[in-house]
């Protein structure tokens, strides 16, 4: 079975998803993570480059169609909290926050009625703010403007589901999948569709490939243990609990699910041993539940969910050559959610597009305070830096990359290129060279950097 | 134009022209007969009662959760009548009459008299759940309704009036926000004992409003502390006395809601399971003697199969596969499927709801009031559950759901699967409101199960069973003589050819409701009993043989052993 996960090239506009990883303060480098940041970074580096670069855009944009646009707010650099507007309470701040993301998607929508991402977007508005009936509409408006969008049929898959509306699930999420059968997590809501329909079989035959594809999806093994439970195939049902538990270790419903089959199988003391650490997890996950409870504030929620709008309508605009509205749209999301990575990136790239580097620069280094992980982040510092001829800052930078991302070839060739430019520190300048071209053999950049050190030896 | 010549599988088809016709309308008529009907007679029982949950904007917890309902015959007429049980003024609400419980007698011929005031139980306090025993074996029905607040012991005078004993009998429980209530025989005396849930510790102080998107909705019942639930063993004397502790049911806190006493492993005594909301529902297993251990994680039942904790809501009993041993079912809450947990025989039960599709058409709404029933007399137990939304607006926050439900009916298809028939079952089935609790009785005795429905802040719904009368069906009212004198707790057995089914009596059960006392069974073609198997809570075992079906049986104790 193939791994392969790129979606088909249409050849289309691509589809803007809705579900990337929310970053989380000092959060452990999750390499398939990084690798993905690293792309959406560089996609949106490239997009930018390419609209507006081609158009000279970044010059003067286009007059924007008249629509009744957001008031927009510039971004502030630091992380505080506050309220949008202080005078209202915390309810009708809510509330005005999810009129002005419904308002901001219906305006990108008036304003490019045939574009299948904004139709999406305002469809993916509706469904956060739990109006699925409207959501339905627009997420097939979508559909029917760029049929070849799995993400669409994904979401209606998800909605139908959420109503109990089974079989109408299975239909969408097998047309998402036929589109592109790489989509995230497609295979488990299948199967999902189909234990619910009661078509344990094939929902068997669906899991085992989604492990196949993805060999450490714990939730995938562990649904395949219920379904071999609802089955009665207790041994097997067994095994795909365990399966999950070395996974996550800490998987309170897998020992649940594996108690259960332990008993089916009369094996009491393992049943037994599963009771109590679902016990001490589930103990765990109720002690933190209620924290959660404590803590909740609903109007962070919602400002990062209108941030996260925000953002994606910003992306629309800028590649319908309107870097101003994006920009407007980005700086408000960065000042609503303190938190969101992804519109100071969009940001940071619009801002080195336009001469700004420091402006690029004091984002960037914001994102490395939200995600002190973030090895793209500290990747641009370093590029920032060295052009600023700030070269100690640029070196401390790409040192970081290399601590963060050891694994990544990037860091090792950019201060590799460094000390070649600065003409120091040219035997360690080797070594980095020869590690990235080891890392990465096909890269003629890196050899072309590693064969200038070796003459300048 | 047919060629006369012309043949498909071997058949003319000037043949088929005739035979097709037919072939349809008898499909046709199988479908009519085998369909399970409800009327709306609501308007015509002159019911007035409309449902009050104090509600004044606050939005207190127990507004949502409110109320229960019960179906018992009180005057012994041999009709079943209704007591509703209401809210009440809650700080913030003032009303110009208070509002309280209605009992109303069952006058025959769909025929309702409200009787609160004459028979006594117009209880004031804020109601939520109730059951009905003869917890002092004079003959009569009494009432326990569990408030927030102080709860209330009604003792039946035996004329068609009750008096409220509450004090002398000691069960006022404090003041608690209540939630399922159960008389069972916990110790096999002869007496009734008196199981009391708990929802949760709510107080004007520690209420909370919650919001979604900006909109303000109720709390969940996370958002309080859980409560224990409470256990008195009667003293035989008109008095109780408050086991919890020694019993071993304080040890556990939770958030109870609905419940049912029954024998789930069939050992000759009373267990008890409560549905918990939000959190591991509750085997209480009876040692025989009145100690209870809990064991709803062991047993399989404490969780889904996901190993999800459900905002359980009622719950109530039954053998849907007729293998001789209770199945139950649960409601829950929206974006959760409801659970029907088949008994295995050992002491486990697994969760069959997706296989046998005993949660098709749950997922949207909140599911509260159910049972198991025979509706259609075939021989096995359908399902009814009443649905409408915790939450008074969800719409303008969550559109997935509605506030106003329509109520469901899945049918039992006889090899294990429910199949949603609810829209074709009759006008009855097209009522949309905030449903609650659901009683389930044959209440113009003509030999099907009727329904009650209590609707939060509206009329009650009452739907009258009119599903062809085709099948054959048999109901056993029990009279214990040395054990509790209404065969609660008692298990019975009927055989009819190669039928066997088997009941309990069950006192408090579905959501924070009682009903179902006169046992009721299906039997599809079979015109005749071959035999009835009794075993009474503590007593011994009583068998009838060759009765006729279509009719209501009393069979008293005989005292032999």
């Amino acid at each position: 079975m193939t791994k392969h996960r790129a979606s088909k090239k249409s050849g289309k506009k691509k589809p803007i998803s809705r579900h990337k990883p929310h970053a989380k303060p000092a959060r452990k480098v999750n390499f398939l993570l990084l690798g993905m940041i690293v792309c959406v970074a560089v996609i949106a580096v490239v997009i930018t480059i390419l609209v507006l670069g081609t158009d000279n855009k970044s010059q003067s944009s286009k007059q924007f169609p008249q629509t009744n646009a957001a008031s927009v707010t510039q971004e502030k650099s630091d992380q505080s909290l506050a309220p949008v507007e202080p005078d209202l309470s915390v309810e009708e701040q809510d509330r005005a926050l999810r009129e002005e993301q419904l308002d901001v998607a219906c305006t990108l929508l008036a304003a490019f009625p045939d574009d299948a991402n904004a139709a999406f977007l305002i469809g993916m508005v509706y469904f956060e703010q739990g109006n699925v009936v409207e959501a339905e509409k627009y997420l097939e408006k979508s559909l029917k403007l760029q049929p070849q969008r799995a993400d669409a049929c994904d979401h209606l898959g998800r909605i139908a589901l959420l109503q109990g509306r089974y079989d109408k699930a299975l239909i969408l999420f097998r047309r998402a999948i036929e589109i592109d059968p790489g989509t995230p997590g497609i295979h488990f809501r299948i199967a999902k569709a189909q234990v619910f329909l009661g078509k344990l079989k094939d929902a068997v035959s669906e899991l085992q490939k989604d492990i196949e594809l993805f060999p450490e999806a714990g939730q995938s093994y562990s649904l395949l243990g219920e379904t071999y439970l609802q089955l009665k195939e207790y041994q097997k049902a067994k095994e795909n609990f365990e399966a999950a538990i070395r996974i996550k270790p800490d998987y309170t419903k897998a020992y649940y699910g594996l108690a259960t089959a332990c008993a089916r199988l009369g094996l009491k003391d393992e049943s037994k041993e599963a009771q109590q650490k679902f016990k001490q997890f589930e103990a765990e996950d109720q002690k933190a539940g209620r924290h959660w409870r404590q803590v909740l504030e609903p109007l962070m929620v919602t400002r990062r969910s209108v941030a996260h709008t925000h953002t994606d309508i910003g992306r629309v605009y800028l590649e319908r050559g309107y870097p101003d509205k994006a920009t407007q749209l980005w700086q408000k999301a960065a000042i609503l959610d303190p938190n969101n990575i992804d519109c100071r990136f969009h940001l940071s790239a619009l801002y080195l597009q336009n001469n700004k580097p420091l402006d690029a620069l004091r984002l960037y280094e914001q994102i490395t305070q939200i995600d002190p992980e973030n090895a793209v982040s500290y990747f641009f510092i370093g590029n920032i830096n060295a052009q600023l001829n700030r070269f100690e800052e640029s070196e401390k930078a790409y040192k970081k990359v290399i601590k963060v991302a050891p694994k990544r070839s990037e860091g090792y060739h950019a201060l590799a290129r460094l000390y070649l430019q600065l003409n120091r520190n040219l035997p360690e300048a080797e070594k980095l060279a020869a590690r990235a071209v080891e890392m990465d053999p096909n890269n003629m950049q890196y050899r072309r950097t590693q064969q200038l050190i070796q003459e300048r030896k | 134009m047919i060629n006369k010549g012309s043949r498909v599988f071997g058949c003319s088809i000037g043949r088929l022209i005739i035979v097709v016709p037919v072939l349809l309308c008898i499909s046709a008529c199988t479908h009519a007969d085998e369909a399970i009907v409800f009327s709306d007679v609501t308007k015509e029982t002159g019911i007035t009662f409309i449902h009050t949950d104090g509600s004044s904007g606050q939005r207190y917890i127990v507004e949502s959760v409110s109320s229960g309902l019960a179906l018992f015959d009180y005057d012994r007429d041999g009709d079943i009548d209704i007591y509703f049980l209401n809210g009440a003024s809650l700080k913030g609400t003032k009303y110009d009459k208070a509002p309280k419980n209605e009992l109303y007698r069952n006058e025959g011929g769909w025929r309702f008299t409200n009787v609160t005031d004459r028979a006594g139980v117009g209880d004031t306090g804020f109601g939520l759940g109730v059951a009905v025993g003869d917890y002092d074996n004079d003959g009569d029905l009494d009432v326990y309704v569990n408030n927030y607040g102080p709860n209330v012991l009604y003792r039946n005078n035996g004329d068609g009036t009750f008096i409220d004993v509450t004090s002398q009998a000691g069960v006022a429980n404090g003041h608690k926000v209540g939630a399922a209530a159960h008389f069972m025989d916990m110790d096999k005396d002869g007496d009734l004992d008196l199981f009391v849930a708990n929802y949760l510790d709510f107080t004007y102080e520690n209420h909370m409003i919650r919001t979604s998107k900006g909109i303000p909705k109720y709390a969940g019942p996370m958002d309080f502390p859980p409560m224990p639930n409470d256990l008195y063993r009667n003293n035989g004397d008109g008095t109780f006395t408050d086991v919890s502790v020694e019993s071993g049911i304080a040890e556990h806190k939770g958030w109870g809601m609905g419940g049912v006493c029954a024998d789930y492993d069939d050992d000759g005594d009373t267990d008890i399971y409560i549905a918990n909301d939000v959190y591991a529902n509750f085997l209480f297993e009876n040692d025989g003697t009145g100690k209870f251990d809990e064991i709803g994680l062991i047993a399989g039942l404490a969780y889904d199969l996901h190993g999800d904790d459900q905002g359980s809501m009622g719950v109530d009993c039954g053998d849907y596969d007729n293998d001789g041993r209770l199945d139950f079912y649960q409601t829950s809450y929206a974006e959760e499927l409801t659970a029907l947990y088949r008994n295995l025989g050992n002491s486990m039960f697994e969760d069959m709801t997706m296989v046998t599709g005993a949660g098709t058409g749950t997922m949207e709404y909140v599911t509260w009031g159910n049972s198991l029933v025979d509706f259609d007399n075939d021989g096995d137990r359908d399902i009814f559950v009443a649905c409408g939304h915790l939450q008074d607006n969800i719409e303008l926050y969550n559109n997935t759901t509605t506030t106003n439900s329509p109520n469901i009916l899945l049918m039992n298809t006889g090899d294990g699967k429910f199949i949603d028939v609810s829209d074709q079952g009759g006008d009855g089935m097209k009522v949309k409101l905030r449903s609650r609790a659901a009683g389930f009785d044959d209440l113009d005795n003509d030999g099907d199960v009727d329904v009650v429905i209590l609707n939060s802040r509206w009329g009650p719904t009452i739907l009258r069973n009119d599903s062809p009368a085709k099948n054959h069906w048999l109901q056993v009212r029990l009279k214990g003589v040395k054990t509790n004198r209404d065969g609660i707790g008692a298990r019975v057995k009927v055989v009819s050819g190669d039928l066997t089914l088997i009941d309990e009596v069950h006192s408090g059960r579905g959501y924070q409701s009682h009903y179902g006392m006169r046992l009721h069974f299906g039997l599809g073609d079979r015109d005749k009993v071959d035999r009835i198997e009794i075993r009474w809570i503590g007593g011994g075992i009583d068998i009838i043989e060759n009765i006729r079906s279509n009719q209501l049986v009393t069979i008293t104790e005989s005292g032999n052993s």
